[in-house]
């Protein structure tokens, strides 16, 4: 096929290009961010709505650039964590992993915050001030203003008694800070359980948790700081909360699983191999074709894609399966055949190569960029393994001589295939064993099924959250409107209704950036209350009266309300930067030409139904909607496995078409074994009680990729003993290199490898119990007198 | 004996919502450091104080507030023990009760409990009720975990300033003055933000 110069040239241009791989990964490396470890990557952006994408990215950058700490000892304990967790924030601090590290509220952005609403006090009211006044009823307000006075001390005002003689800002500013959870006192921010007290320290960096980089300065950092409650004697104990831990301790799992089992396959491989062949050269020249084929595939994907994830990583590693098919026949044709056993294998490898890429190729349409990943990673793979077949191999050995006698796997295969009876009736028995379980199989897509983290990372976790009742963000409602003033009065209408929830018990808390700035009709109609109820009347002057004051007071007081000048606070004016400092998730502001969109963050919700009732009541008011984070991502994963069944079912379509052209009315014997194998899988996962995901349909591709090889081979070859060796090796290094994963405690590997090793090994048994009829007559000197024939 | 501590309490209870509401308005004034007197001279005199175990007496309270001409005034009684805590109780010009223990505070109005103040809710505000039952009891190292500690006079007469060590106390309080001789006798409360509160107390009796 090729002449020695035209050979030569060609693989001297294909080692320059894997040149230029290996100069491109060696640079990429050097920079870092190579890999990305968030599930969430793979999926598509969500829902197709701009501004949707763009709420959701900003309520989980505030959460997810964040770390919380809770550093505690028990409350009989005489040991006070306060120094500790002190030194331990200083050391978080000096690490320079993190931007900011806090242990107490910053008084800066409460100063701001009291100075922004000090000119807007009669027009800024909470519920139960408004309610009081509206009814005409002010006395409560007298009266708590009277006990605050008399009583010793009592509260600092945030401006004087003429001025605001009823506290109305006081009020305001009381019920901006969150209640339960996490408390400012003198020495710091703490919170307390039933035994326990803590110190609270926040700490947040810049970047993505999901960057393998960052998670490692973090956790570096951590691991050194914690260092200070070693002297502690065990008595201060450190919880920690934050989406960095959890990504971290699964792209750690996953990374070294995915070198554990690797090596340990690739150490099995090697061992089968050299059993087999018992030749160096035989080990080497697999590795060499599966290591460029792995080289072009990383180079190309991040040429792409600018990051590859830890689960194309993971899929790739079942690539060593299939791209070792070409050497495996190449190879075990020499081996039996000797002399140029390129030209003789060609025609099989072509076709199964195109076929496998086409499988893949198909992936890459799809609207998921997961699978896009992955269908690139895999078909560039094989590629490059095939072509190194196809321009080194004939390089090397070319002369080595045809082995004298049968290998011991090509005797036992001869011994089992003579035994065919029996192996079809284990065969009909697994057939109807997957028959009973098939219509058992279940999916089921929910995100956390998918998630690793260790038991007490997740403990803690859960800790911290209902101690500090903070929320987790992947929750909220949406509110969009034509203008600022229409989103502020649709929240406030929204809000009554979840008020009631959270008297209700049913909703532990929200944020609504009109809590911090009420839409300008509500401050309209707060100021014509207080100017009503206050400027004239008896309520002033009698208060003032009471505490001995003078009737010029109250008249100033009076005079100096209806005075107030009309202006308005808006959450689009510069002054009102201290709010969206302190609350920087909740207002989007315009997002587009004619679309202004705010955010109202949800605390834990007491109950399993809350999520339909908050749909409910953001269906009842136009321009709100209820966005579920969790629920949306599973509905994703639902989503991307239908993706997947219906581009799996369109990569059989094409491959059958393909085989037709060739094979015609025997196709079927070609593509039967990988689909009755992957159907018999899934029977046999369900009947087992296994429930299937996304990432059980990724494994059925793989089963076809491998599958089909199997198939092609064992037809081009007629089903001689050398091609039957090739598929049996292959078949094993397939199990080997992937179905180990079975074993992984991360999920989405788990799903994979449970898939394919069963997968794989039910399509040779299948196509060995249908086409090894041959085999068990046949021997070596029949078979050399084929070849010489064919030859003439 | 004296009341000082409750004057502390609310206003520190009222310094956790401060941590919101209060910054803002003060610029604490930049305080001469107090000569730093040895807990081997304030001791004897806290002693002296907590020696009494039950007092009761009667207090006024004058509020000199910014922007007012006038000062505030108030009067009621008071009863400490170190079992049952402080009782406050406002006569004048309306009746309010501040019940302050070292759990926490509870003020009612007619009856009808208007404001609790308890460790779940309010930390800081137990922090405060701590510290105001430490001037009673004549606790020495609960004071010092807070404030700095100056004083001068015998136990005939003397004075004891403490200005706040922490910032979220030290952005409410300016600095607190307590008298006494064989009881409390006085305290004021400079806040930060300008506004004064003195109490004198008058015991009328002590078992």
């Amino acid at each position: 096929m090729f002449n020695d110069v035209r050979g030569r040239r060609s693989a001297v241009v294909w080692a320059l290009l894997l040149g230029a791989c290996v100069v491109f990964l060696t640079m990429r490396f050097s920079e870092g961010r190579v890999f990305d470890t968030s599930i969430l990557a793979l999926l598509p952006d969500s829902q197709h709505d701009p501004v949707a994408e763009l709420a959701t990215i900003t309520v989980q950058d505030r959460f997810a650039s964040q770390a919380l700490f809770l550093v505690g000892s028990p409350k009989g304990s005489k040991t006070d964590p306060g120094p500790i967790a002190d030194e331990f924030a200083g050391q978080l601090r000096a690490s320079g992993a993190f931007s900011g590290v806090t242990t107490e509220l910053d008084p800066e952005v409460q100063s701001r915050l009291a100075d922004l609403y000090r000119p807007y006090r009669y027009q800024l009211l909470t519920a139960e001030v408004r309610r009081h006044l509206s009814v005409g009823d002010p006395k409560p307000l007298v009266d708590e203003a009277l006990r605050q006075i008399v009583s010793p001390g009592g509260s600092p005002r945030a401006v004087s008694l003429p001025e605001d003689p009823l506290n109305l800002l006081g009020h305001w500013l009381r019920n901006l800070q969150p209640r339960g959870g996490i408390q400012a006192t003198g020495s710091g921010l703490v919170v307390e359980s039933d035994d326990y007290r803590y110190r609270v320290v926040m700490a947040a960096f810049d970047g993505s948790p999901f960057g393998m980089d960052r998670q490692q300065a973090v956790l570096a950092a951590v691991a050194r700081a914690s260092a200070v409650l070693d002297s502690t004697g065990g008595e201060i104990v450190l919880l920690r909360s934050g989406v960095v831990f959890h990504a971290a301790a699964g792209a750690e799992q996953a990374k070294s699983e995915i070198s554990t089992i690797g090596a340990g396959s690739l150490l099995a491989i090697a061992l089968l191999l050299l059993w087999h062949f018992r030749a160096v050269a035989s080990l080497v020249l697999p590795l060499v074709s599966i290591g460029t084929g792995m080289l072009l595939a990383l180079a190309v994907s991040l040429a792409f894609f600018g990051q590859i994830h830890i689960v194309t990583l993971a899929f790739g590693a079942g690539l060593v399966g299939v791209s070792i098919d070409y050497s495996l026949h190449y190879l075990c044709y020499r081996r039996q055949f000797g002399g140029n056993a390129l030209t003789e294998i060609l025609p099989g490898i072509a076709l199964g190569l195109m076929s496998s890429v086409l499988a893949y190729a198909a992936q890459a349409f799809t609207p998921f960029p997961g699978l896009q990943q992955m269908a690139l990673f895999s078909a560039t793979g094989l590629v490059g393994a095939w072509v190194t077949v196809v321009l080194w191999f004939p390089l090397v050995g070319a002369r080595s001589t045809p082995a004298s006698q049968a290998t011991p796997l090509g005797q036992g295969l001869r011994r089992l295939a003579q035994a065919r009876t029996l192996l079809a009736a284990v065969l009909g028995v697994l057939v109807l064993l997957a028959a009973i379980g098939l219509p058992q199989l279940r999916f089921h897509d929910d995100l956390r099924a998918l998630s690793s983290s260790p038991p007490d990372l997740l403990a803690q976790e859960e800790k911290v959250r209902a101690l500090s009742r903070a929320s987790g963000g992947a929750q909220f409602l949406l509110v969009q409107g034509q203008e600022a003033q229409q989103v502020l009065e649709a929240e406030e209408a929204v809000r009554q209704e979840l008020d009631g929830l959270v008297a209700d018990g049913h909703l532990e808390s929200y944020q609504a950036i009109s809590q911090f700035i009420p839409s300008v009709r509500r401050q309209q109609h707060n100021l014509e209350l207080v100017q009503t109820q206050l400027a004239s009347g008896d309520v002033l002057p009698e208060f003032f009266a009471l505490l001995g004051a003078s009737s010029t007071t109250a008249q100033r007081s009076q005079a100096r309300i209806q005075a107030q000048p009309r202006g308005w606070l808006a959450p689009d004016a510069a002054e009102a930067a201290p709010v969206h400092e302190l609350v920087p998730h909740l207002w989007l502001g315009q997002v587009d030409d004619n679309t202004v969109a705010s955010v109202i963050s949800l605390g834990a919700m007491g109950a399993a139904s809350v999520p339909e009732q908050l749909a409910g009541i953001a269906a009842g008011q136009s321009g709100v909607r209820y966005i579920d984070r969790a629920a949306e991502i599973s509905g994703l994963l639902t989503g991307y496995r239908e993706t997947v069944t219906q581009w799996l079912l369109l990569a059989y379509g094409i491959v059958v078409l393909l085989l037709a052209c060739r094979y015609r009315g025997s196709t079927w014997r070609v593509v039967g074994p990988a689909l009755a194998a992957t159907l018999m899988t899934f029977g046999l996962l369900a009947l087992f009680g296994q429930v299937m995901n996304l990432f059980n349909l990724l494994a059925a591709l793989l089963i076809l990729g491998v599958g089909l090889d199997m198939g092609i081979f064992s037809r081009e070859s007629r089903h001689r003993s050398h091609a039957w060796e090739a598929i049996t090796l292959s078949a094993i290094t397939s199990a080997l290199a992937f179905g180990l994963l079975a074993l992984s405690d991360t999920p989405v590997l788990h799903h994979f490898g449970i898939t394919v090793l069963p997968g794989i090994f039910l399509t040779w048994f299948l196509a060995f119990v249908a086409g090894s009829g041959s085999l068990a007559t046949e021997n070596t000197t029949t078979e050399v007198l084929i070849r010489g024939s064919r030859k003439a | 004996m004296l009341k000082p501590s409750a004057t502390l309490g609310v206003s520190y209870l009222a310094s956790r919502l401060a941590a919101w509401v209060l910054a803002g308005l003060m610029v604490a004034p930049a305080l001469q450091a107090a000569s730093e007197v040895s807990g081997a001279d304030l001791e004897p005199l806290l002693e002296h104080i907590s020696a009494a175990g039950t007092v009761e007496g009667e207090f006024r309270q004058q509020k000199m507030l910014q922007d007012m001409e006038s000062s505030l005034d108030s009067r009621g009684s008071f009863t400490f023990s170190a079992d049952s805590g402080l009782q406050w109780r406002v006569e004048e010009p309306i009746s309010t009760q501040l019940h302050v223990t070292a759990e926490g505070m509870v003020q009612t109005q007619g009856g009808t409990e208007v404001l609790r103040l308890d460790a779940a809710e309010a930390p800081l505000a137990v922090t405060v009720s701590q510290i105001l039952l430490a001037v009673f009891a004549g606790d020495y190292q609960t004071l010092e975990a807070h404030f700095e500690l100056a004083a001068h006079g015998d136990t005939d007469g003397w004075t004891l300033i403490l200005v706040p060590e922490t910032e979220v106390i030290a952005r409410v309080v300016q600095r607190i003055t307590v008298e006494g001789g064989d009881y409390l006798t006085g305290l004021l409360l400079e806040e930060a933000n300008g506004d004064s509160t003195r109490v004198q107390l008058h015991s009328t009796s002590s078992r």
